[in-house]
Parts: C-alpha cells; sequence; structure tokens
C-alpha cells in the first residue's frame, strides 16, 4: 500500500515537473515572439518617424512603451528555469539590448535626434539578430 | 426618389456605423497574426448580422415593437429580466472600450495619455445625446464614419493576392497558435454579431416611424450597409496582414502598433486617417451603445423614451445613458488597458449570443407580431444556425480566453 502510495506520488512530480517544465518553456518562447514583433514595430515607428510619417510624441510614447514590453519580457525569461543557464542568460541579453535600443530611440525622438534615432534603428536590427540566434539556440534538440 | 434617398443613407449610415473598436482590433490582431487566414469569422459574423439586423427592422415596422419591447411583453418580465441584465452587463464593457477607443485616438492625436481624456469623452458623448436628436446622432456621426473607408483604399493599394484573400473566406484550420486562432475568431463573430446593433436598429426603426412601406428599405438597408461594412473590417484584417504581419509585427499587443497600418500606406496622412477613423468609428459606436442602453432600460420598464423627445419628457430614459456614459468612463479612467478590454468584450458578446438571439425564433414566427411578414425558412434557418453558432461559442470562449487569448 505504502509503496502504491510512493508510486503515485512519484508520477505527480514526474507529472508536475514535465507541466512546469513545458510552461516554463512556453514562457520563454511567448515572450521571445512578442519580443522580435515589438522590436520590428519599434524599428518601424522609428523610421516613420525619421521620414517624417509619423509625429514625434506618438512615436516617443510607442517606444517608450515598446522598451516597457521589451524589458518586461527579458524579466520573464530570466525569472524562468532552465536546465541550460547559458542558453537562457543569452536569450535575456538579447532582450536586454533590444529594450535599452527601443529606451535610445525614444531619447533621440524626444530630443529630435535624427542621428541618434538612425544609430538607434542599426541597434534594433542588431538586437533582432541577435535574439534569433539565441532563440535558435535555446530552442535547438540537444545532441 | 424620397425613398431612393433614404435607402441611400440608411446604407450610409449603416456602413458608417459598422466599424468600431472591436471590429477594428480584432481584425487587426487577426490579419497580422494569422494572414488571411480569418476572414472567413468576418464573412460569417457579417452574413449572421445582416439576417438579424433585416429581422429586427422587419420586426419593428410591422409590429412597431422594438425587440427589447417584444421580447418582454411576448415573455413576461421575469423571462426578459435575464437577457435584460446580461445585454446590460456586455453592453457596459463594449461602451467603456468604445469610450477607450476615443481615448486612445484623443491620446494619439495630442500626446496626452488616454486615461485623460475618458471623462471628457464621456461628457462630449452625453452633451450630444442631451441636445442632440436622433437624426444627428444616426446620420451626422455615422456619415462621418465613412472615413473608415481608407482602409478598403488602403487594401486595394497593397496589390493583395485576391486569390488568397477569397481563399481565406472558406474556413480553414490554423498552422500555428491554435487556441489563439480560435480565440480571435470568436472575438471576430461578437464584434460583428453586436447585439447592441440590431437592438439599437429596431429601436431606430421606431424613432422613425418605419411602417410596412418600409420593409423594402429595410432589406437594402440590412443586405447592402452590412455587407459595405464587413467589407471594410476585411480591409482592415488584409491592411493589418500585409503591412504589419508581413514586416514580422504579428503580435498586436499594443495599441501603439495600429497606426503603423496606414502610416506604411499613406505617410504621415495615414497617422491622421487613423486618429481619424478610430476617433470617430468608436465615438459613434459609443453614442449608439450609450442609447441602447437606454432603450433597453425604458422598454423593459416601460418608461416614456425616445431621443427625439426633451430629456425633461423622458427622464428615466436619459438618467440611464447619463450614468452609463460616466460609469462607462472610470475603468479606463483609472487605467485599464482599452485593447485588453476590447477584445475581452467582443469575446464575452459572442457568449451571450444565444440570450439575445433565441427570442427571434419566436417573435419573427408570431403572427400576432409580424402577420403575414414572418420569417421564411432561410430566415428561421438563419436564426437557428446564429443560435447553434451562439451556443458552441458560449462554451468555448472562456477556455479560449485563458489558453488563448492575448
Amino acid at each position: 500500500m505504502s509503496s502504491v502510495d510512493w508510486r503515485s506520488l512519484s508520477l505527480l512530480q514526474v507529472l508536475a515537473l514535465v507541466l512546469a517544465s513545458c510552461s516554463l518553456s512556453e514562457t520563454v518562447e511567448q515572450q521571445s515572439k512578442l519580443a522580435a514583433s515589438t522590436a520590428e514595430a519599434a524599428v518601424l515607428v522609428t523610421d516613420a518617424w525619421l521620414s517624417g510619417a509619423a509625429p514625434s510624441h506618438y512615436a516617443s510614447a510607442a517606444l517608450q512603451s515598446f522598451a516597457g514590453t521589451l524589458g518586461d519580457a527579458g524579466r520573464q525569461v530570466e525569472s524562468a528555469s532552465s536546465s541550460d543557464p547559458a542558453k537562457r542568460d543569452a536569450l535575456k541579453s538579447s532582450l536586454s539590448q533590444l529594450s535599452n535600443a527601443a529606451s535610445r530611440a525614444e531619447s533621440a525622438v524626444k530630443a529630435e535626434q535624427r542621428a541618434q534615432a538612425a544609430q538607434a534603428v542599426q541597434e534594433l536590427r542588431a538586437g533582432q539578430a541577435d535574439l534569433a540566434t539565441a532563440y535558435r539556440q535555446y530552442f535547438a534538440p540537444r545532441r | 426618389m424620397k425613398k431612393l434617398l433614404e435607402i441611400s443613407l440608411g446604407v450610409v449610415t449603416s456602413v458608417g456605423g459598422f466599424l468600431e473598436v472591436g471590429s477594428m482590433a480584432t481584425a487587426a490582431q487577426a490579419g497580422a497574426m494569422f494572414g488571411f487566414q480569418l476572414i472567413w469569422a468576418i464573412v460569417l459574423g457579417t452574413i449572421s448580422i445582416t439576417f438579424l439586423v433585416e429581422m429586427a427592422g422587419r420586426f419593428a415596422a410591422v409590429s412597431h415593437h422594438t425587440i427589447a419591447d417584444g421580447i418582454r411583453e411576448r415573455f413576461g418580465f421575469t423571462a426578459f429580466i435575464w437577457p435584460l441584465l446580461v445585454v446590460l452587463l456586455v453592453n457596459f464593457m463594449v461602451l467603456s472600450a468604445e469610450i477607450g477607443g476615443t481615448a486612445i485616438a484623443a491620446e494619439l492625436a495630442t500626446g496626452i495619455g488616454f486615461q485623460w481624456w475618458a471623462l471628457p469623452v464621456a461628457f462630449l458623448a452625453w452633451l450630444l445625446l442631451w441636445k442632440g436628436t436622433f437624426g444627428l446622432i444616426e446620420k451626422g456621426v455615422s456619415l462621418l464614419g465613412l472615413v473608415t473607408f481608407c482602409f478598403v483604399v488602403g487594401a486595394v493599394i497593397l496589390h493583395p493576392e485576391w486569390k488568397q484573400a477569397a481563399g481565406g473566406a472558406v474556413p480553414s484550420l490554423p498552422h500555428h497558435d491554435a487556441a489563439t486562432y480560435w480565440f480571435m475568431a470568436v472575438s471576430i463573430l461578437g464584434a460583428s454579431i453586436s447585439p447592441y446593433l440590431f437592438m439599437f436598429y429596431s429601436s431606430g426603426a421606431i424613432e422613425d416611424q418605419w411602417d410596412e412601406s418600409y420593409l423594402g428599405a429595410n432589406r437594402a438597408i440590412a443586405g447592402l450597409g452590412m455587407s459595405f461594412g464587413g467589407t471594410i473590417a476585411v480591409a482592415v484584417l488584409i491592411v493589418a496582414a500585409l503591412v504589419l504581419g508581413a514586416h514580422g509585427v504579428n503580435q498586436v499587443n499594443d495599441y501603439n502598433q495600429l497606426p503603423l497600418m496606414l502610416i506604411q500606406i499613406f505617410g504621415f496622412w495615414g497617422f491622421v486617417l487613423f486618429v481619424a477613423s478610430l476617433a470617430i468609428a468608436c465615438f459613434g459606436a459609443a453614442l449608439e451603445v450609450a442609447l441602447q442602453q437606454a432603450y433597453l432600460v425604458a422598454q423593459g420598464f416601460g418608461w416614456t423614451w425616445g431621443e427625439n423627445l426633451r430629456p425633461r419628457d423622458d427622464p428615466g430614459f436619459s438618467l440611464v445613458y447619463t450614468l452609463t456614459l460616466f460609469l462607462a468612463a472610470v475603468p479606463i479612467t483609472l487605467g485599464v488597458d482599452p485593447l485588453r478590454l476590447t477584445i475581452f468584450s467582443m469575446a464575452l458578446t459572442a457568449a451571450s449570443l444565444p440570450l439575445t438571439v433565441v427570442p427571434f425564433l419566436f417573435l419573427l414566427n408570431d403572427e400576432r407580431y409580424v402577420g403575414r411578414h414572418r420569417n421564411g425558412v432561410i430566415s428561421n434557418a438563419a436564426v437557428i444556425f446564429v443560435i447553434a453558432l451562439g451556443f458552441v461559442l458560449a462554451v468555448v470562449t472562456f477556455p479560449l480566453q485563458m489558453f488563448g487569448g492575448t
């Protein structure tokens, strides 16, 4: 009887572990996808501002909001436990890079500094590439 | 000639009134994430609402009762109170979302946070309802709503693969994010088959003193007006797919992403057009939903009602829209995200459909009300289909909200 209890307990533990790891990897996947989409929106808004198609108040508010979303995504990924912390940290680092670039774009728009805004777009692009690489590595099948 | 003019005006106002924050937000999210794949949900929603609006207009023109009136009289007050409470609650959330949509447009235009705009928007809406007439609300604001036609122009400029877009009108299984796909489908259906739309339409027919001579006009207005409205919603989806989705912005979870749809096509004027479309469509819908709340309560309790009456002549009716407008502004003032509220309220609308659509089956087949203008086989089949759809939506909405909600 006692062994049956132990077995069902360990079964439950395994199930809980599997569900938790699924939900954590889902969090990482969702946040990475959200970040990739938000970063692209940040690029489009900054480009629109640079070409005079978006007013400054809108562009800066949008970039501030996008930087916040990217920062949140980074924090969520950081708090997700992982079997490979190095890969998770690489993902987190690319998200921080994107959040910082969006913040720099926001500051540049607020200060009406076109060169800095263009520079921030380049940083966003670099951050997107890093995120894509980190994402591929995180979800790459283990050998 | 006069009737033709009325039909044209009716069609125009239906088009102007069709697009609001719900249809705009759900179509944009669906297009950005799933391309043309969810066009079928808009088509299905448009066909369903066309049938319901035609029946609501026919019922009002022949029986001189609104739908709410008919439900109370036919089924008694005890049976009427449940749909009344549910519709009041759903409408309240939709109204809050519409005020939020107008407030977002004001934020986009001025840079001042949307929270600060909710009460002024509610006040302006109240002032129009207090001082204005039904004609002003129905035709004036809805005519301005034609600015939303810019999405159709945008879609044409983008040269979509029309064959592929037509393929989206056929339901298909999702290739990824299944729960989100179905949740989006439910939200689109909720945004299209809004009970406030057909209930407002029947009250409007009474306000405009329709009789049996309007049955042809009613059919034309319902058919053409809703079809054109649906076309604009499809255009929003196409633009979102070809601008946002194609650039990789496929998770629309921030209202700041929405103006990009038109900025990419029209430049700075795209921004202006988006702000104007959002403001006018949402403000017009806010007026209609606030009026609908007052119609529902006044008709339910047998009070005097009518937007053309002076407030002192229908104090209860005026008090309801006054209270509703200001209370609905509170969540937005407190900072509730209008986009999330919109998506949630559209899903809730879908879940509440059976309560509002089941009575159609009885009222539109009751000779005491509609005489020889009873539903035919096709109309009854359409109502049964919408009821069945409503039951499915009521069951699946909340699980989908949990697993696929954005």
